[in-house]
């Protein structure tokens, strides 16, 4: 036990003197910030846009699911991207500044460096979506008072996915060791590999991916949460076997 | 008691034959000198013995204990200093040392005394400023800090003096000296001078085996010849008995007779030479006689 907390606090200490989680964070806050706030000037930019060009039509009244449809966009794509660079690289520049030797050879349980290091990265990831999905929840309900469904669902859709390409970036790292490219193409490769099985309809419902594609219809409840239920059982198996992986690998890797 | 013994160890990188046969024993509170070349093996070996690479066959004991690959519970016996040691730079030496304390799980009560005690020892008290701003030799004597806050039995260093200046050298091996009566010292180096200095045995690793092992306490590796000086007119008396090697001028060494039978040559021949110096053989010489 003395050794998860030693390490939780190394996470911690080293996240936020080189920044990390505040990067993090930041991201998340402007991300949570942006999302309402360019549904609701949306259509004033538009209309002076069209004003320019002598179009003319009438623009549907914003509304709160436009404010929650740009988050989604926004979490989804840059906000996971973000996530990806951070985190990359947390075990594999330890195996490239050869970190790890000291504390192993000092008896570090290889599967504490594996476990503590991805509870880290799912708590900052953690802390920083909630903080997002909370400003952008309360702007929306300032200005708009749709009514809106399965909400905490679909903000727990994409909190997932964090996770597990969190659980992919260890798996990654334990094969590809100092290789923080090697670690990004995996995570490309896995996401596009997804992305092409998903084009099938009756893979498609039960791949990770789908989560990050069901938040909007879940909200305007085109889509039930029974739904969506393959999709998580097979996000959380993935996310645990690749953390097995991750130490099974991590094990038998010489250093 | 040995805290070391390796027994017929075996270690090839695909068809790279790196350890071939490797049989040692090291005594306790001993410093143990492990010389070879670049390449000979040396890190190849120590690794072994921390459990870090798995070996081909063979095995290891550590304290009486088998090391296993992989996460071997026999470090708790030995504290480890890579050749480069890496830190997390962010941190200062008293934050490093109480993550390492604590991975090593000593008690709280007693962390603080002995982070202390050895932040004095390796002359890093007082040093506020994080790792980043450290020389090259504050690493290292930092890196002997790290290695030793478990009180091993064992200390294995890497070449810790290979990169170091003449004053970080020294203070390294000064540092070695004196946790001598604590821990047993194993380290690797091709600096024969810093074995000759503190060294008490010396083993050369060559092509994968030890091929010698060098009691230095005394620091007699035997002779390796006589050397005298002679005018033309001696040497030619003395040519057809006794092999002699020009040295410079009028100095001649005497391989392959004891010092009694030179003095007998001599005198038969009437040749009373000015001066005549017994030579002995330095660690280099051994070195290089068995590995060449």
């Amino acid at each position: 036990m003395s050794q998860v907390k030693a390490l939780f606090k190394k996470e911690a200490i080293e996240s936020i003197r080189n920044f990390k989680l505040f990067a993090l964070i930041i991201v998340f806050m402007i991300i949570g910030v942006v999302s309402p706030l360019t549904a609701l000037l949306m259509p004033d930019i538009l209309e002076a846009v069209m004003e320019d060009s002598g179009i003319a039509f009438e623009l549907p009244p914003v509304s709160a699911f436009d404010s929650y449809s740009q988050f989604f966009s926004n979490a989804n794509q840059m906000g996971l991207v973000i996530l990806v660079i951070i985190f990359g690289s947390i075990l594999t520049h330890e195996f490239s500044r050869n970190t790890l030797i000291n504390l192993i050879t000092k008896g570090l349980k290889k599967y504490n460096i594996i476990l503590v290091k991805a509870v880290f990265a799912a708590l900052a990831w953690t802390v920083a979506f909630v903080i997002s999905a909370l400003i952008t929840y309360l702007y929306t309900i300032y200005y708009w008072d749709d009514e809106v469904l399965n909400l905490f669902w679909a903000f727990g859709l994409t909190w997932l996915f964090g996770v597990f390409l969190i659980t992919l970036i260890m798996a990654a790292s334990a094969v590809f060791r100092s290789s923080f490219p090697g670690v990004l193409i995996t995570v490309l490769t896995a996401v596009i590999i997804m992305m092409i099985a998903g084009i099938h309809p009756d893979i498609a419902e039960f791949l990770p991916q789908y989560l990050i594609g069901s938040n909007m219809a879940l909200v305007h409840g085109e889509l039930e949460i029974g739904d969506i239920i393959p999709a998580v059982i097979v996000t959380i198996i993935s996310s645990v076997l690749m953390i097995v992986l991750s130490i099974l690998i991590f094990n038998k890797t010489e250093m | 008691m040995s805290i070391l013994k390796i027994d017929d160890l075996h270690k090839s990188f695909r068809d790279n034959k790196v350890i071939g046969g490797l049989d040692l024993v090291v005594e306790e509170n001993t410093i143990y000198g492990f010389i070879g070349n670049n390449g000979s093996g040396k890190t190849t070996t120590m690794k072994m013995v921390l459990g870090l690479l798995k070996q081909d066959s063979g095995e290891i004991h550590v304290n009486g204990e088998k090391v296993v690959f992989g996460n071997t519970s026999t470090n708790r016996h030995i504290g480890f200093l890579p050749d480069v040691p890496e830190f997390y730079a962010y941190m200062n030496a008293g934050e490093y040392l109480e993550l390492c304390a604590e991975i090593t799980g000593i008690k709280k009560a007693d962390r603080k005394a002995r982070i202390d005690h050895l932040l004095e020892l390796v002359g890093l008290q007082g040093v506020e400023k994080r790792i980043k701003a450290y020389s090259r030799g504050m690493k290292q004597r930092l890196g002997i800090a790290q290695a030793l806050i478990n009180r091993p039995k064992l200390l294995i260093c890497d070449e810790p003096t290979s990169a170091l200046d003449p004053k970080g050298r020294k203070e390294i091996l000064n540092i070695l000296h004196q946790v001598k009566g604590e821990t047993t010292v194993v380290f690797s180096t091709h600096i024969l001078s810093d074995v000759e200095r503190i060294c008490d045995k010396a083993g050369i690793l060559y092509e994968g085996k030890l091929v010698q092992e060098i009691d230095l306490k005394d620091g007699n590796f035997g002779d390796k010849g006589i050397v005298v000086k002679l005018t033309p007119e001696e040497r030619n008396r003395l040519a057809g008995d006794l092999i002699l090697e020009r040295m410079a001028d009028n100095m001649y060494r005497i391989t392959g007779c004891t010092l009694e039978e030179v003095y007998q040559l001599l005198n038969s021949h009437h040749v009373y030479p000015d001066q005549l110096v017994r030579e002995r053989k330095t660690l280099e010489d051994v070195y290089l006689e068995v590995t060449s």
